[in-house]
């Protein structure tokens, strides 16, 4: 039984592949995010720097905000409980989440061009109300605020380098109670943290017309530090608690084409989800008690995949004030069948998205964009959970403007 | 511009303005005392089950353990605050049929059992530090509460707890009884303010093992002086006769746990004011103060302790032990001293290698043949069990509780019904 609850409770800190939001801009929602080798506002600073240096000479601000609906998520299948399969249908709650971006782009210093971005480029919130459900995340809450300075430099009208640093801000919490089963054991647990990153870029504009990219972000370990309380029955404690977050290394190439009036860009991504092989929770002064420290205080066995997402992206400009934008991505999960559970029930997704930009002087714009994630159905059969999880996905709304000056 | 870009960082600082703290414990108001595990019953039922202890079939109720606050006095008449743990059966995480059982048993009252614990030297130890700390079952109250259903009653003893920085009366008559009768006394008036559905009467058992066998046959004595609701008593392998078991210690070559009887010497000479070193050789002698500070275990205190019994005591006390002092105060605090009208079953280990079975003998001989109690039994525990086997002090306890809990509960069926 300490085995089944160690897996219940003390695995559902992270919010899996899906706590990755790459889409920052209005042109990122719009495009799926393929969005690297052929961005041409502010946002490039956030999707490859090194391609600010292929910007006209003016500074660049982009500002906007990204509503995110998340529907419920369905299950439909067995938990296994004590050793008994007991029916668990369940739905998650619908969430509603509005958050911002902001992106800026300095002028020419000589070969040298600065930027900066603001950002929320990961977070998920999770939450269910089914009694089963509720013994791992009743609530799961994780939030990312990323300062992102970059400088580029332009090595010559073909290529240009960047670095720039990843100042993540991060604030996670996690309420997961078991009363509604018979099994009252109950977190409340609550960190934050700031951390730091690096990501370095390189962008090369061909006179054919092509355009390519090359970025790579670091890996970051969010370490959280807060409180945490914890019960068994209507007894607490409170301990000092800790636990790293892995926001992954992500590799990106891209490739983009001009045609006509029509940019079509492929973006292939790597992330090295793999470096999550355990979730391991610290707490101070230790856990006295052999139930809490079974439940709570035990590294958990995660086993993430690395991933591959592919992108598409088609931009066409319709007329001289009017651009119009699509895009496709297929994104794979990082979750493995035997570690899934009901705080991040991912899989494959398929995303669509579309948008459009108005110039409506020539120094702003704005523009508005739609994209919807499709998440495939997935049947899971693991130690603890047999069913499917279903329905799910997200829509994403983003309204931004640009200012060029 | 400047402006606007202000604004914007602004929004996003707000955005970030979430805390790194759940909040405080929510704490569940008790009147005189805390409550400090409330353990479900599939839990423990689950860990029994492992542990063979219990067969998936028995009932097992949810622990709720309340720490209560009381006045006691010390050796001295001083007044002493003090805690002790009351356990209570409850439902939560129990089968239905179980609930259903709880609930007519708390409709007719609940039968108690004060629970008088052995020896520990370590505060950690006591039972409310323990359990204020793992939130846990622990101890007797598992085998009287969780699966027999009675109110668990236990004090932590002077020294312990709440008393923690007063020097632990370890084998002191007096102190042991009257933080047992004030424990009872705190305890009815908790269960009356938090409405805890104590029996008619707040009638009750009493028993312990070991040290708390002395100390239940010490608090009875005091307890029958006032207190009628004592409804039977079974002390286990207590050292009821202080006096016979320091002679055959002091006689051995070689002791197998020395912090016994060199906790005896040495609380002794504290709460009477007498040097240690009347008792112990140096350079045992001045560790004392540190090794029964309440920091360490009896295993602890054992490492840093000799085995051999004539470098630990001294040799004032090997060669004169029978004019000394101290054999005067064993006499004095032996318990052995009056003749209970309560019912009493003492129960004891043939094979016990710390407090030799003769000891119960002896006292069960004086019970009955020379102060003249009635209803007094003493029962070898591996006969009862019908076992060639024999059992040491330390294996002898669960078998002991077990019999006594068993013993208890027949008692309250006929009492109550159940």
């Amino acid at each position: 039984m300490k085995r089944e609850l160690i897996l219940i409770m003390s695995s559902s800190l992270l919010f899996g592949a899906a706590y990755k939001l790459p889409e920052q801009s209005l042109s990122g929602t719009a495009l799926s995010a393929a969005n690297v080798a052929s961005c041409r506002g502010a946002d490039c600073s956030y999707y490859n720097s090194a391609n600010i240096s292929f910007l006209e000479d003016k500074s660049y601000i982009e500002a906007g905000l990204t509503y995110i609906h998340l529907p419920s998520i369905e299950f439909e299948g067995y938990h296994n409980l004590f050793g008994q399969k007991v029916r668990a249908d369940a739905k998650s709650r619908v969430e509603n989440i509005v958050i911002p971006y902001f992106h800026y782009v300095s002028k020419e210093y000589g070969k040298f061009r600065y930027s900066f971005s603001l950002t929320f480029p990961g977070g998920l919130r999770k939450r269910w109300d089914a009694p089963v459900q509720k013994l791992y995340a009743q609530e799961f809450d994780l939030k990312t605020f990323q300062l992102t300075p970059s400088v580029a430099y332009r090595v010559n009208d073909n290529l240009s380098l960047s670095i720039g640093a990843n100042i993540i801000y991060s604030e996670g919490k996690v309420v997961s109670d078991g009363s509604d089963i018979n099994i009252p054991l109950k977190r409340e647990m609550e960190g934050d943290s700031i951390d730091y990153g690096f990501n370095i870029g390189a962008a090369l504009r061909l006179d054919s017309g092509w355009k390519m990219a090359l970025n790579y972000r670091s890996k970051t370990t969010l370490s959280e530090e807060g409180k945490a309380n914890l019960y068994i029955g209507l007894v607490g404690k409170r301990y000092d608690a800790s636990v790293d977050i892995y926001l992954p290394a992500t590799l990106t190439f891209a490739i983009a084409k001009d045609f006509y009036n029509t940019t079509l860009e492929f973006v292939y991504e790597r992330t090295f989800w793999s470096s999550y092989e355990y979730l391991d929770f610290n707490y101070n002064p230790p856990i006295e008690s052999a139930t809490l420290a079974a439940v709570f205080d035990r590294p958990i066995l995660k086993d993430w995949k690395d991933t591959n997402t592919f992108r598409v992206g088609v931009k066409y400009r319709y007329s001289n004030r009017l651009t119009l934008m699509g895009g496709y991505s297929y994104d794979e999960t990082p979750i493995p069948q035997e570690t899934l559970s009901y705080e991040l029930p991912d899989s494959d997704a398929h995303i669509f998205s579309t948008g459009f930009k108005y110039q409506y002087s020539s120094n702003l714009s704005f523009g508005a964009a739609i994209l919807y994630d499709y998440k495939k159905e997935r049947r899971v059969v693991n130690d603890l959970i047999d069913g499917t999880f279903k329905e799910g996905g997200a829509l994403l709304v983003t309204t931004g403007l640009e200012y060029r000056f | 511009m400047k402006r606007l870009l202000v604004l914007f960082i602004a929004f996003f600082i707000a955005g970030c303005g979430g805390s790194s703290d759940p909040g405080e414990i929510e704490e569940v108001k008790v009147v005189g005392g805390e409550l400090i595990a409330d353990y479900p019953a599939n839990l423990l039922k689950n860990e029994l089950v492992a542990q063979n202890k219990i067969s998936p079939e028995d009932d097992v109720f949810g622990f709720r353990a309340y720490k209560i606050y009381y006045k006691t006095t010390d050796a001295n008449g001083v007044e002493v605050n003090a805690s002790g743990v009351m356990v209570v059966p409850t439902a939560v995480g129990a089968s239905e049929s179980v609930a259903q059982k709880l609930l007519y048993m708390q409709q007719v009252g609940l039968g108690a059992v004060v629970d008088c614990h052995g020896t520990i030297f370590a505060n950690k130890e006591a039972p409310s530090v323990k359990i204020s700390q793992t939130l846990e079952p622990d101890g007797a109250p598992i085998i009287f509460t969780s699966l027999a259903g009675f109110i668990s009653l236990q004090p932590d003893y002077i020294g312990f707890g709440e008393s923690k920085e007063h020097i632990q009366e370890y084998l002191i008559k007096k102190s042991s009884a009257s933080s047992v009768v004030d424990f009872i006394n705190a305890a009815k008036e908790f269960a009356k303010n938090n409405n805890i559905p104590w029996a008619n009467g707040y009638e009750f058992y009493l028993t312990g093992y070991s040290q708390g066998g002395y100390v239940s046959m010490a608090a009875l004595k005091e307890l029958e002086k006032n207190d009628t609701s004592v409804l039977m008593a079974a002390p286990m392998a207590g050292p009821y006769l202080l006096d016979p078991i320091a002679k055959g210690v002091l006689s051995l070559e070689e002791i197998s746990a020395p912090s016994f009887m060199a906790a005896v010497g040495y609380f002794y000479s504290k709460v009477y004011n007498y040097p240690v070193t009347q008792i112990i050789k140096e350079p045992y002698a001045s560790k004392l103060d540190t090794l029964f500070s309440g920091e360490y275990s009896r295993e602890e205190i054992d490492k840093e302790l000799t085995t051999k019994v004539k470098e630990l005591f001294s040799d004032e006390i090997l060669y004169t032990y029978e004019l000394s002092w101290f054999r005067l105060k064993l006499v004095e605090n032996s318990v052995v001293d009056f003749a209970p009208k309560t019912p009493v079953k003492m129960v004891h280990c043939l094979g016990d290698d710390i407090i030799p079975y003769q000891i119960s003998e002896a006292s069960f001989e004086l019970f009955s043949n020379v102060f003249g109690a009635s209803d007094i039994e003493l029962l070898a525990l591996e006969d009862i069990l019908q076992t060639s086997n024999r059992y040491s002090h330390t294996q002898c306890a669960p078998y002991a509780y077990s019999l006594v809990a068993k013993i208890f509960a027949q008692d309250r069926k006929v009492r109550l019904g159940y």
